[in-house]
């Protein structure tokens, strides 16, 4: 009993302060909405209960871990009061928690200490004396042995920012209250953006602000831009206050803030002159390159290298909205030599300099995948820093530096080589699996050798209209009809479409290559290949001695393809390579190690 | 004539081979101008003396596949050699071809013939 501070609720529910007062946990609710979890305590102080104790969101995981079960002892370190008002029923005060250390674990208390009873807010409001028990005075500094215990009521002079003012941690801000100043340092900032609609045009950008209890976006519209875009500068302190708070748009963000703000005509942001050192600088929670490959595309992460090499700016244009975009590809590399493609957009791309290898560290980054292979893109919330003045970033120059010029990387972007995409295997494996008999078509790349070119029809005569390529009716009067194009033509081009056997150790195939294909693998035009079928040339039968009994590698599309009654598999060349052996060689090596089980 | 079995060696597996026919891919090492036998720097980038049954009737430089026997630790008689093009042999890797030599001496041999 004697171990919770008596009176503490009453005292600061009634506006009074306790520092670090010790409750016990008699029970948490988790408090449906907004998707992200958030949980609140009934709390006793042995005297009264509080069950408007809201728990911080990065406070949760200690709860969902089972450090704070009913019973608990805790010692709050770290709290504010927020008034919500409400006309009917006077003011509610609700407590919320920011930090707690476990004084004493739930299963070795056992039990309900004293008799409490409910604090309610009758009584809140009833009693507005504050009460005698360990009731202390304000603190006049707001940082106690790192520990900052803040209230937030009503004074007048916090309504104007300044140094020497008390101010709110970021955790703190709701929608419920109006007077707060933040002293948060700007992680990021966006570049200005501009929109068009319907409801006419605008511009906008945002900041993402820290401080030591959390992180909070901030945006700003039209006039705001022009007042504060040139104001807020990365990585300084500022006095914030006088903003709408609304619920984050958890589409555009992520950081850990149910709320977002929006700076409005009285928003009032002043620099904090001295760099506050325990206003904390970007939090990375860097990952290693070589682990990417595990996570899914999508995901949000952090990472930090060095830019190995920069492609071109591209210039490409949106699927979706038809805007030109431009983007440049880097390629990042880390202490555990993977290499991973890094995307950036628009002025990002343009004025990024590649020389002398910068380090890169990037917060946010979304994952991507494609043809297997991962890569990162900047998207509007990422931070992206170069250079940065932190001790992974020196022990990466330092890395870099001392190595040497035919240093390989392994690249986790890049999907297999050839832009193939899909497995490896032999015509053995893929019936044994089933390829292709799926709801979509299974891609796989193999390597075989043609065991027979099927020379008969390995043409057609094709509608000469460029994009057309639809076989042609010969009228037999010198006038050839496309159906698609509802015309006839005096003439045609061939076009080919070859069916071959192809084969391994393991089996062999009959496979049918387009017009593209075939004639990448064969190096002539279907209508020279045409020609020559038509004029029996002896080019003709050379074309195809040529890739006979040859090794190729080859990518194959596989899918059962149905025929009235009948259901036949069907595979189709994407593309045919003459193979690069040292790279099969490489993979064979790779496999044998692995089912053999020798490591490098 | 050769025997029939010929395994693929580099330079650190010649002494268990040592009276055995072999083959062994390497560069030569320029500068031994005698005629009658060349270094060679093996995959593993150990150096081999090749000695020649008749004299050499044309330089050799580059990538060479010796075949031969074993007669020490460094030293192999050759039987046969193919000096590679250096069209062919320009993205030739040394390291590739001792990672495949290693392998194929660490898993047994399937094909084997086992009488």
């Amino acid at each position: 009993m004697d171990q919770l501070t008596a009176g503490a609720i009453k005292t600061i529910m009634t506006g009074g302060e306790v520092l670090n007062p010790i409750v016990q946990i008699l029970g948490s609710k988790i408090i449906p909405g907004h998707g992200v979890e958030r949980y609140r305590l009934l709390i006793s102080d042995g005297v009264h209960l509080n069950s408007f104790a809201m728990l911080a969101t990065q406070l949760t995981p200690m709860l969902t871990r089972g450090e704070l079960v009913d019973y608990t002892i805790i010692k709050i370190t770290n709290h504010v009061i927020t008034v919500v008002k409400n006309a009917e029923k006077g003011d509610k005060r609700v407590m919320v928690v920011l930090g707690v250390e476990v004084v004493m674990h739930g299963a070795e208390v056992g039990q309900k200490i004293g008799d409490p009873t409910n604090f309610t807010d009758a009584m809140q409001n009833a009693d507005p004396s504050p009460p005698a028990t360990p009731v202390r005075p304000a603190p006049t500094s707001s940082h106690k042995n790192g520990n900052v215990t803040r209230r937030s009521i009503d004074n007048t002079h916090l309504n104007t920012p300044s140094a020497s003012g008390k101010t709110h941690p970021i955790m703190s801000l709701s929608p419920y209250q109006n007077s707060w100043v933040i002293k948060a340092r700007v992680m990021s900032k966006s570049n200005i953006r501009t929109w068009s609609n319907a409801k006419g045009e605008g511009k906008l950008f945002s900041v993402d602000l820290v401080d030591e209890s959390g992180e909070i976006r901030a945006t700003g519209f039209r006039d705001a831009v022009d007042r504060f875009y040139e104001l807020l500068q990365e990585n300084k302190v500022y006095l914030i206050s006088r903003c709408q708070l609304k619920m984050a748009n958890k589409k555009f963000s992520t950081l850990k803030n149910d709320y977002e703000m929006t700076f409005t005509d009285d928003t009032r942001i002043v620099p904090c002159e001295e760099d506050d050192t325990s206003i904390p600088s970007i939090q990375y929670n860097f990952v290693k390159l070589d682990s990417l490959q595990d996570f899914q595309a999508g995901h949000m992460l952090d990472f930090i290298g060095v830019c190995k090499s920069a492609g071109d700016v591209m210039n490409l244009t949106s699927r979706t909205t038809n805007r030109e975009l431009k983007k440049r590809d880097l390629s990042i590399v880390d202490q555990t030599h993977a290499a991973v493609t890094l995307t950036l957009w628009g002025s990002q791309a343009e004025e990024f300099n590649a020389d002398g290898n910068p380090i890169i560290a990037v917060k946010g980054g979304k994952v991507g995948e494609f043809n297997g292979g991962k890569s990162v893109s900047l998207i509007g919330g990422s931070v992206f820093n170069i250079n940065p003045d932190i001790p992974e970033a020196h022990r990466l120059r330092g890395w870099y530096d001392g190595l040497s010029s035919d240093t390989k990387f392994t690249s986790i972007s890049a999907s297999t080589e050839g832009g193939s995409s899909g497995k490896w295997c032999t015509l053995g494996e893929a019936v044994d699996e089933k390829l292709g008999y799926g709801d979509k078509p299974d891609y796989f790349s193999t390597y075989i050798n043609v065991m027979h070119v099927k020379t008969e029809k390995c043409v057609y005569k094709a509608c000469p209209t460029p994009d057309c390529n639809k076989k042609v009716i010969d009228q037999n009067t010198g006038q050839y009809r496309c159906e698609k194009c509802n015309k006839e033509f005096d003439s045609y081009k061939y076009r080919m479409m070859l069916s071959m056997n192809v084969g391994d150790f393991s089996g062999n195939q009959w496979v049918t290559l387009f017009n593209d294909a075939a004639e990448e693998m064969l190096g002539f035009s279907g209508d020279e290949i045409g020609r020559w079928q038509e004029n029996e040339s002896p080019e003709f039968a050379e074309v195809f001695k040529k890739v006979t009994l040859r090794p190729y590698t080859m990518k194959l599309r596989a899918k059962v393809e149905n025929y009235g009654d009948e259901s036949r598999l069907k595979m189709t060349v994407m593309n045919a390579k003459v193979p690069d052996y040292k790279d099969r060689c490489r993979r064979l090596i790779t496999e044998i190690r692995q089912m053999s089980g020798i490591s490098a | 004539m050769e025997s029939s079995e010929r395994p693929l060696v580099n330079g650190a597996l010649l002494p268990q081979y040592i009276g055995k026919t072999v083959t062994i891919f390497g560069s030569v090492i320029p500068g031994n101008s005698s005629g009658a036998s060349f270094d060679l720097m093996a995959s593993d980038r150990k150096v081999v003396t090749v000695a020649l049954r008749t004299p050499l009737t044309e330089p050799i430089t580059g990538v060479v596949e010796v075949h031969g026997i074993v007669k020490g630790k460094d030293n192999i008689i050759c039987n046969y050699y193919m000096a590679v093009p250096s069209e062919i042999s320009g993205n030739f890797e040394h390291d590739l071809v001792n990672d495949v030599v290693t392998l194929v001496h660490s898993v047994p041999n399937v094909w084997k013939a086992t009488a």
